[in-house]
């Protein structure tokens, strides 16, 4: 076919000969000929090419078929030939004698040495190599370490030296030359070992071994072809060779080996799971490596022989016994904790596993730390403390054994309950919210929240207020669900501090044992405690399966809370009174907390929050920005401080600021679903409500169980006309049992569907439901229920016996909010006095900014001037806060329209209206362009509110009762075009706001 | 320098959304990786010594996606690079190889003869002239090009092609044949 090299045949002309081939393919051979003799007769160019490439198809046979895999020799031409020849000298001492082989990164030479006059080995690494600056500066600082290492069980290394070759320079390493064969060769010819001849090899390796990490060096890459089998009379030397970067000794001169880098990394047969994931090499991966090894040695094969290097990340080996039965129990408990997936689960050092080979008594399964430098130093007292670790973990081994395999490693986005550290000392009262705060930060899991607790006390017929202790906690963990319990205590001694943390693993019900971990982390003194706090969160937060390297994610506990264990216990306290219902003694102890500790955010933070929760908006704010100050010298990043803050940055109307920390909040914290939520409810606010109902349900996604996301996505559907979607999303928090939320929802969504009868049944359960804030919320939702469908009467009753019920229940801001709308329905049916009287009253209860404006706005419209300018005074000024500002400015404006000066009215509604959330309604704005005679603009304000009912109806107690249906009515009543469609359907539905008896 | 396992992810993400300069990033980071890998594999001690190209991009996947980015749509858009990237470095080598037989370097250890690594394909040079047909080929079917790659230096099974490059499996078997074909033709010229 391209034998007629110009018949380039292409686009179009080229789809259609593939066709055709394809069809030919398809015919039978006697049938092909037919179609090609018939394809010959129609359009001969074609069929030209497709004879063609049916020729080639025949004759193609075999070509291509399988994917290429090509053959190891084939890739050995990708390296270098050798560079040196035999006789040939390097540096002026070493005289080449034969090529040894190929090493990873260069050639290993026999040589002879003529200084020493001594046969060495000589390794040289490639140009490549010794030309990146990075590598050798690695491979020197290794050559100097490992040249310290003279051991009989390594392989020594001699001199480092560069040799130039014309303008290059390549580096050179001489060491010591070795006749014999690897233990990989070895074990090929005998097959297996038995335990009796393995473990004096194995008792080698780890002697080796330990002289290495001793020196300071990760071997790497340990593996049967690194260790080689020197015969020293009847028995065999081993050497560990080919330790860290310094290269490798072939194992076979005809094997042909791999180019550069690759070496560093390691073979991916012998590699730790955390090094194939993240690269790290430690001393636990060098044990994974010896556990490899051993196995190896005893059982002939490697445990993940059949799959993939990567397997070994999600599956555990097949135990070594399996395989030989003659193996002792040690050994294959030995080789199954070397190979441990998690490095914090295996021995900590060499020795410990050769001991484990030949002891009998079991080893305790604790990753024990080793003892601090400075308790050293006192070699008396360290005994003491030796002994205090034989003995807990001898203790806890026998449970150990029982649970062996079991990890307390947790899915990232788990709930985790953190229960108070017993502490007999006061003073260091506050240690339980510094190691909060070090855990909190954590992305892989959550702490459960003091509220959540709180209330599984209650079912427990536990006060509150009672201290979680372990048992208390294990039954509250076990109840809520939750996998982990964190605990801990504190003792002091004459020496220091002794923090025992434990973990513990909660399956099965309180009553059996839970799988424990345990750790000790000692401290000589208050400043160094801090230290051990953060070593132990940091022990949690692994324990518990967090990979632990982001140092964003990694503060001390300076930085998450205070180093001040006074403004700790004040902190501590204040938290413990707050969790009894007492906020005054919980500000009070914040304040001295602060006192302690003028820069701890934390606690800025938290009493702003208290503070902005009681509507003391003032001197909340005034915390706040202490705190951002705070905040800004330092990221915080813990996830209550970015909670917090955004949060507030929301209340404040601050929405692309709220969006930024929640933005950085759902980086930092992937699997928490709050981020998803706060910012869907923010993009509501900013009118991009179909944006927000996509964060909505994404929060849903990442925390199936957590009811609010489900609650905002009913809510938002409404606004948006989803109605179906939003009945789903009803029946879903039912059946999450939070029927409370879904009535009070429901309740819009009735009225959407003119269903007002179910909406009543959906009032009166809310009326009678145990949890007070639902039943408080069901009158002001009946009230306006009731309005809008115009009984003013019924709805002022509703309205007053909640305000009863508030007051009954000390709910001063609710009750406050029903004075508001009481004084909202006088205004309208012209009631100026009864109107005065319940927006004094609602200030009187509740003076934060939107409760001022509210009540403000209702006395400057009913005339009561003075009232209402002493409404604006109560308003702070110059906050730079959004709601503060609007309010004020709205006020302002009210004032004007009641003094008749439209202008600044108009001009100061205008401010409001741009510093107001783009979603809500500017029924403000509108009345005061009516008295100002724009016309245009007046409708257009109001058809936004009657075109959106569900806007309005999604929270009905959130507005003025009736809101909407006034709104309509005065629409109706300046709308000249009665053919305007949003007129029509508004009027429709107006019409349809009765209750038929 | 080992690339940062969100990187490729990210990559990997630009990519499917449209980012062209994605590619070219991608390519560097995985190709170091991938060359790393292959020659590790070498060191296995498997009786056969033939390497999978799939399983050595596999495990350049694994270690360059994070654990949990990890789903079908990224992994078959990484083999997708991976097989691209294999032909090169092979290609790469052969022609480096050939380059040096003709520069007369001494070569004083001689290896064994090479062992076939696919029928047809028996030598650097049948390599290299099989790339300068696939290049060919690309200039009038640059889908047939990139099918071959997948299928021969990836590795890749025809439904995963099929929907890496969005179109029918049936297309892609058509496709395969001919070109299948046509490369023979070509190459026995």
């Amino acid at each position: 076919m391209a034998a007629r090299g110009d018949d380039k045949i292409v686009g179009e002309q080229w789809e259609r000969v593939k066709e055709l081939f394809e069809a030919a393919l398809d015919c039978s051979p006697p049938e092909r000929a037919e179609f090609l003799s018939r394809l010959y007769g129609e359009a001969p160019a074609f069929a030209e090419h497709v004879s063609a490439l049916l020729t080639s198809h025949e004759q193609a046979g075999d070509f291509l078929r399988q994917p290429l895999s090509f053959a190891a020799n084939f890739l050995d031409d990708l390296e270098d030939p050798q560079r040196f020849a035999p006789d040939e000298v390097l540096c002026n001492r070493f005289k080449i004698v034969r090529l040894i082989g190929k090493g990873g990164m260069g050639e290993v030479y026999e040589a002879f040495d003529q200084e020493l006059e001594e046969r060495v080995a000589l390794k040289t690494l490639r140009f490549e190599v010794s030309s990146n600056e990075i590598f050798t500066a690695r491979f020197r600082r290794e050559i100097q370490l490992a040249r310290k290492v003279t051991h009989p069980n390594v392989c020594r290394i001699y001199e480092s030296l560069r040799h130039q070759v014309g303008s290059e320079a390549i580096s050179v390493l001489s060491m010591e030359l070795l006749q014999g064969q690897t233990l990989g060769e070895y074990l090929k010819s005998k097959g297996r070992l038995t335990a009796d001849e393995a473990l004096p090899l194995a008792r080698q390796i780890v002697d080796g071994l330990c002289a290495v990490h001793a020196a300071g060096i990760i071997h790497r890459d340990l593996k049967p072809s690194n260790l080689m089998l020197v015969p020293n009379g009847s028995q065999f030397q081993i050497k560990l060779t080919d330790f860290g970067i310094a290269g490798r000794l072939p194992e076979n001169p005809a094997e042909p080996t791999l180019t550069q880098a690759s070496k560093m990394l390691g073979t991916p047969d012998y590699m730790a799971p955390e090094q194939l994931e993240q690269g790290r090499a430690t001393i636990q991966s060098d044990i994974y490596a010896l556990g490899l090894v051993l196995y190896e040695m005893v059982t002939g094969t490697k445990p993940f022989a059949k799959t993939g290097a990567w397997k070994r990340l999600f599956e555990d080996p097949c135990p070594p016994h399996k395989l030989a039965s003659d193996l002792s129990g040690e050994w294959n408990k030995t080789i199954l904790c070397c190979l441990e997936r998690t490095p914090e689960y295996r021995f900590s050092n060499a020795q410990a596993v050769a001991q484990s080979l030949i002891e009998d008594a079991p080893r305790a399964l604790i990753p024990i730390k080793p003892l601090p430098v400075r308790l050293k130093a006192t070699a008396r007292k360290g005994v003491w403390f030796i002994l205090t670790f034989l003995l807990v973990s001898a203790a806890l081994a026998i449970m150990g054994l029982r649970y062996f395999r079991q990890s307390p490693q947790v899915p990232p986005g788990t709930t985790v309950l953190v229960t108070d550290i017993a502490t007999e000392d006061p003073t260091l009262s506050g240690i339980t919210v510094a190691l909060k705060g070090e855990l909190a930060q954590s992305a892989h899991f959550e702490i459960e929240e003091d509220g959540k607790i709180v209330e599984v006390l209650k079912q427990m017929h536990r006060r509150p207020g009672d201290a979680l202790d372990a048992s208390t906690a294990r039954e509250v963990a076990w109840r809520s669900g939750i996998p982990l319990v964190v605990s801990g205590s504190l003792t002091s001694s004459g020496h220091g501090y002794l923090l025992s943390m434990t973990v513990e693993k909660i399956k099965y019900s309180p009553l059996f044992p839970a799988l424990k971990w345990k750790n000790v982390f000692s401290a000589a003194n208050k400043n160094d405690l801090l230290d051990s706090l953060h070593e132990a969160a940091t022990w949690v937060r692994s324990l518990a399966g967090e990979a632990l390297n982001d140092p964003k994610l990694d503060l001390p506990v300076k930085d998450t809370t205070t180093a001040s264990w006074q403004a700790l216990q004040f902190y501590s306290d204040s938290e413990k009174r707050y969790a009894q219902g007492d906020a005054t003694a919980a500000l009070r102890l914040l304040d001295q907390a602060l006192e302690a500790d003028p820069s701890f955010a934390k606690a800025h933070m938290r009493l702003a929050d208290i503070l902005i929760s009681r509507k003391q908006y003032g001197k909340g704010y005034e915390e706040w920005s202490k705190a951002a100050a705070l905040v800004k010298a330092r990221t915080l990043t813990d996830r209550e401080s970015l909670r917090i803050r955004g949060q507030f940055l929301e209340d404040t109307g601050d929405y692309e600021g709220a969006q930024d920390i929640y933005g950085k909040y759902e980086t930092l914290y992937p699997q928490d679903y709050l981020p998803s939520f706060y910012r869907g409810s923010v993009l509501d606010s900013m009118g991009r409500s179909e944006e927000g109902l996509r964060e909505m349900k994404e929060a849903e996604r990442k925390a199936p169980d957590a009811y609010p996301p489900v609650a905002a996505e009913a809510r938002l559907d409404l606004v948006l006309d989803k109605l179906h979607d939003a009945e789903q999303a009803i029946r879903r928090l039912r059946q999450m049992q939070h029927s409370d939320a879904a009535d009070s929802i429901e309740v819009g969504l009735d009225m959407l569907r003119e269903d007002f009868a179910s909406a009543i049944k959906a009032l009166d359960r809310l009326q009678s439901t145990s949890h007070p804030d639902y039943v408080s919320a069901s009158y002001s939702l009946r009230a306006a229920f009731l309005r809008e469908l115009g009984d003013d009467k019924a709805a002022i009753k509703a309205l007053m016996d909640g305000a009863s019920f508030d007051r009954s229940t000390g709910h001063s801001f609710s009750e406050s909010d029903k004075w508001i709308a009481l004084a909202y329905i006088y205004w309208k049916i012209g009631d100026a006095a009864h109107c005065h009287d319940a927006a004094l009253q609602a200030l009187t209860l509740e003076n934060g900014p939107l409760h001022v404006l509210q009540a403000g706005t209702l006395l400057a419209r009913t005339g009561f001037l003075s009232d209402a300018h002493k409404a604006l005074s109560m308003l702070p000024s110059n906050t730079g806060f959004k709601t503060v500002d609007r309010a004020s400015h709205q006020l302002e404006g009210e004032i004007f329209l009641a003094q008749h000066k439209t202008a600044e009215a108009v001009r100061e509604m205008r401010e409001a209206a741009a510093a107001d959330c783009a979603s809500c309604p500017k029924e403000y704005l509108a009345r005061t362009l009516e008295a100002s005679g724009d016309k245009a603009g007046v409708l257009h304000y109001y058809r936004e509110i009657v075109e959106a009912p569900a806007r309005i109806w999604q929270a009905l107690d959130y507005q003025y009762p009736g809101f909407w249906s006034d709104v309509t009515a005065n629409y109706s009543g300046l709308q000249p075009n009665t053919k305007d469609p949003a007129l029509a359907n508004a009027q429709a539905r107006k019409a349809g706001l009765t209750l038929r008896p | 320098m080992e690339p940062h396992t969100g990187e490729v992810t990210r990559l990997l993400c630009d990519l499917r959304s449209g980012k062209k300069e994605a590619e070219a990033q991608l390519f560097s980071l995985v190709y170091g990786e991938l060359r790393r890998i292959a020659g590790s594999y070498l060191r296995r001690e498997r009786p056969d010594h033939t390497l999978q190209p799939t399983a050595l991009v596999n495990e350049a996947y694994l270690r360059l996606v994070e654990q949990t980015e990890q789903n079908w749509e990224n992994r078959a858009h990484f083999l997708g690079i991976g097989a691209h990237l294999m032909r090169q470095i092979l290609v790469d080598h052969a022609r480096k190889r050939q380059a040096d037989k003709r520069g007369g370097k001494k070569q004083l250890v001689t290896l064994d003869g090479l062992e076939v690594a696919a029928p047809g394909i028996q030598s650097p040079e049948d390599l290299i002239a099989l790339d300068n047909a696939l290049l060919k080929l690309e200039s009038f079917d640059h889908r047939q090009s990139r099918i071959v790659e997948l299928r021969f230096f990836g590795g890749l099974r025809e439904e995963e092609i099929s929907h890496l490059l969005g179109v029918s499996v049936r297309t892609i078997k058509r496709d395969w044949s001919v070109a299948r074909a046509w490369l023979h033709a070509e190459m026995t010229k």
